[in-house]
Formats: structure tokens, C-alpha cells, sequence
């Protein structure tokens, strides 16, 4: 009894399933406050930041879909971010890899924001073979 | 007798420790002074070894943060150059291109994935960004290898009521453009080349060039489109790639007429034949040669 005790102690995620954790593939992007590409953004996203998919009490992961959004936890906010627009692992960030290159185009505030906009405007698609 | 025996003892302890004393003194004195000896065991005992070990891992520690600092300092190649520079256009633009507006879902996404797969064009990423403006109709932006990247005008085609299939072709059209690098021949600065996939550490980055492509961008969206030449190039492209398909090449001649009437009696596209020069023009070089009887 006392070694469980331990372990749970120890390896808390344990206790209530795993934890998942997913990144942000696209340049920038928003956290918006319902699931819609419309809704109003909490907060802005970069390439690269890791956001906690959010889980039910059962602990079974909840509105992860490829085609759907995903409910995450970014920070302290929590919020909706196009499923389609995370990856399990850390992408390769076109603002770190060529970040000298990257900064001498002096994005701005405004531009970063408009930036993640873009994401969600977008309509993609892609063909496919039969 | 006593006294005899115990001034002997006496005697000859204090020879022996004098004795021994001495010979304590011969070994230390060997070991000092023999600093060879010492050297040649230590150097035995790998230390020596063992610093220019240390040393050469500082060396490899120190070339790989300078590798690393080396590695910000790259310039996209040509693969990943073009949707950077066009996204980069766009959100620069956003007030002019208006494409930050809510809109209802088209059904565009899976209808022209469809349609390019039926033509045999597989494995094409496209991404279309809906502008709610009538400043700029249609356009196809420079991207990485097998992505497209379009603007399309939403009351362009609202104003002219085009079907799915009509926006499909008139994205093929501007798909073929691309394809055949007409916008990207138009935009490229002669120095942009050589710059793509280098590196600009220690060396000054121009950005003249760079800014140089963006304003080309402005001139060849809103001012000066494509000539002629390059407008009979894509129709007949168009022509051979709808030729055995002919619900789809019907559609694109009434596209033409579609877009040659807009052009003609509304005066908001009055500019359109400035950038696509010129729909009846293209539907002359699609209808067949007649024949003397």
C-alpha cells in the first residue's frame, strides 16, 4: 500500500489518465473563446507553443477530430483551436528555423494578429489519389 | 653492572635512531629531487590525457553553438521562399484584399479537391482565401512546390452567379498561370536567386530585394496584370486540358461570356480586361477555325 502511495505521489498523471499535450503547427494563430473561425480570439498563438488538450472527468480525450476543433488549454485560458492546426509532435517553425531571416521583415503587432487570422480564413483542401 | 648494561642500551638506541634518521633523510631527499620520477607517473596516470579531453570537448561544445548561430542566419530556399513572401503580401494587405470577414461555407474545399482529382491532378494542397472586394477577381499567388495559393473575389463571382463548376475552371485558369510561372517570372528580382537557400552570416542582408518582390506584388495585383502572350498561353492550356471533357469545356467558354458581358456592363470591372486581357479575346482563340467552303 505504502509503494502505491509512493508511485501515485511520484507519477502523478497516473492518478487521473494522461496528459496530452499537442503544438501549434502554423506560423501564428488564435485561441478562440467557442469553436467557430469567427469567434473572438483569447489569445495568439506561434509555431512551436504547446497547448494542453483539455480531457472529461472520465479521463477519455474529448472533441479531438482531425476535422473538428479542439478544446485546449493554453496557459491560463482555455479555449478552441482547429484541430487540423495541431501536431502531436513540435513542427519545424519557419520563424525559428530562418529566425535572422524572419526578423528583418519587421512583422508588427497588428500583422501578427492578422497573421493568425489568415489560418482561419483559408479554405483547404487538398486532391487526393483514388 | 647495572649501570654498565644501561649506558650501553642508552648508547646504542641513540646510534640507531641517528642511523635511521640518516637514512630517512637519503629517501626523502631522493624523492624530492627526483622530479622525473614524479612527472613520468603522473603522466602515466592519463591526466594529461585527460585535460585535452576536457579541452577538446569545450572546442566541440563551443563549434556547435556557433553552428547553431550559423543556422538562424539561413534564407529559405525556393520550396519554402514563395508562400512565405505571399502570405506575408496578404496579411500586409489585408485592408486593401478584405479577406478578414465571416462568409458561409461554399462547399468549395471539397468540390475543387474533387474537381482536380478528376482532371488527374493528385496530391495538389490548395489553399483559397475568399476577398471581399471587387479590387482584385482572381488570382493564383506564387507557392511551394504542389500548393496553390488563391484569391478569389466573393462578389466577383456573386455577380456573375457562377456555379461550382465555373469557379472550379476559373481556379484551374489561374492554377495554370502558376503553373507556368507567369506571376512569379513578374515578381522575382534578378539578385533573388542567388540569395535563396544561403546562409547571411557576417554578411549584410539586402532587403531591397526582398521589399522590392512585395511591391512587385502591388503592381502586378492592382495595376498591371498579364499581356497577351501570356493570356493566349494559359487559354490554350486550358484548351488541351479540357478538350476531352466536354461538360467541363462548355462550362469555360461560358465563363468567357460570362466574364466579357461583367466586363462590358459593369462598370465597377471596367479595369478587369487591364489584369486578364481579354475574355472575348480568349474565347476567339477557343472556337474553332471556319472552314471555306
Amino acid at each position: 500500500m505504502k509503494k502505491i502511495l509512493v508511485l501515485l505521489l511520484l507519477f502523478p498523471s497516473f492518478s487521473y489518465g494522461q496528459v496530452h499535450y499537442l503544438y501549434y503547427k502554423n506560423i501564428f494563430g488564435h485561441l478562440h473563446q467557442s469553436p467557430s473561425s469567427y469567434a473572438g480570439s483569447l489569445k495568439t498563438l506561434s509555431c512551436g507553443d504547446r497547448v494542453r488538450l483539455i480531457q472529461d472527468k472520465s479521463g477519455t480525450i474529448t472533441e479531438y477530430s482531425k476535422f473538428s476543433w479542439s478544446k485546449v488549454k493554453y496557459g491560463p485560458n482555455e479555449g478552441y483551436i482547429r484541430s487540423g492546426f495541431l501536431e502531436q509532435k513540435r513542427p519545424s517553425c519557419f520563424q525559428v528555423k530562418y529566425s535572422k531571416f524572419f526578423n528583418k521583415f519587421k512583422v508588427e503587432l497588428n500583422d501578427v494578429f492578422s497573421w493568425g487570422r489568415l489560418y482561419d480564413q483559408f479554405v483547404m483542401g487538398s486532391s487526393q489519389v483514388r | 653492572m647495572k649501570f654498565v648494561i644501561i649506558f650501553f642500551l642508552l648508547t646504542g638506541a641513540s646510534f640507531a635512531k641517528e642511523r635511521l634518521g640518516e637514512g630517512k633523510k637519503n629517501t626523502d631527499a631522493e624523492i624530492f629531487t627526483d622530479f622525473k620520477a614524479i612527472k613520468e607517473v603522473l603522466e602515466n596516470d592519463q591526466l594529461s590525457n585527460n585535460a585535452q579531453k576536457i579541452e577538446k570537448g569545450r572546442v566541440t561544445q563551443r563549434d556547435k553553438k556557433l553552428d547553431k548561430e550559423i543556422k538562424t542566419y539561413s534564407i529559405p530556399g525556393d520550396d519554402q521562399f514563395w508562400n512565405f513572401i505571399s502570405e506575408l503580401w496578404v496579411v500586409k494587405n489585408v485592408s486593401k484584399l478584405k479577406w478578414n470577414f465571416e462568409k458561409p461555407d461554399y462547399g468549395l474545399d471539397e468540390y475543387f479537391a474533387n474537381f482536380m482529382q478528376d482532371l488527374g491532378y493528385y496530391e495538389v494542397k490548395f489553399k483559397i482565401l475568399l476577398l471581399d472586394t471587387s479590387l482584385v477577381t482572381h488570382f493564383s499567388l506564387p507557392s511551394n512546390n504542389r500548393e496553390a495559393f488563391f484569391l478569389l473575389s466573393v462578389p466577383f463571382i456573386r455577380v456573375m452567379d457562377l456555379t461550382k463548376l465555373e469557379i472550379s475552371i476559373l481556379l484551374l485558369e489561374d492554377y495554370m498561370r502558376g503553373k507556368l510561372d507567369q506571376f512569379k517570372n513578374k515578381v522575382v528580382h534578378k539578385d533573388l536567386k542567388s540569395l535563396l537557400g544561403k546562409n547571411f552570416y557576417k554578411k549584410k542582408l539586402d532587403m531591397k530585394i526582398f521589399n522590392g518582390v512585395l511591391d512587385k506584388y502591388n503592381k502586378v495585383v492592382f495595376e498591371s496584370g498579364f499581356n497577351f502572350e501570356e493570356q493566349f498561353a494559359v487559354t490554350k492550356q486550358m484548351q488541351g486540358m479540357l478538350h476531352g471533357k466536354l461538360k467541363h469545356f462548355q462550362a469555360y467558354m461560358k465563363l468567357l461570356g460570362k466574364m466579357s458581358s461583367l466586363v462590358k456592363r459593369n462598370l465597377l470591372y471596367k479595369d478587369y480586361n487591364k489584369i486578364y486581357p481579354s475574355p472575348d479575346l480568349q474565347l476567339s482563340w477557343l472556337k474553332p477555325a471556319k472552314k471555306v467552303p
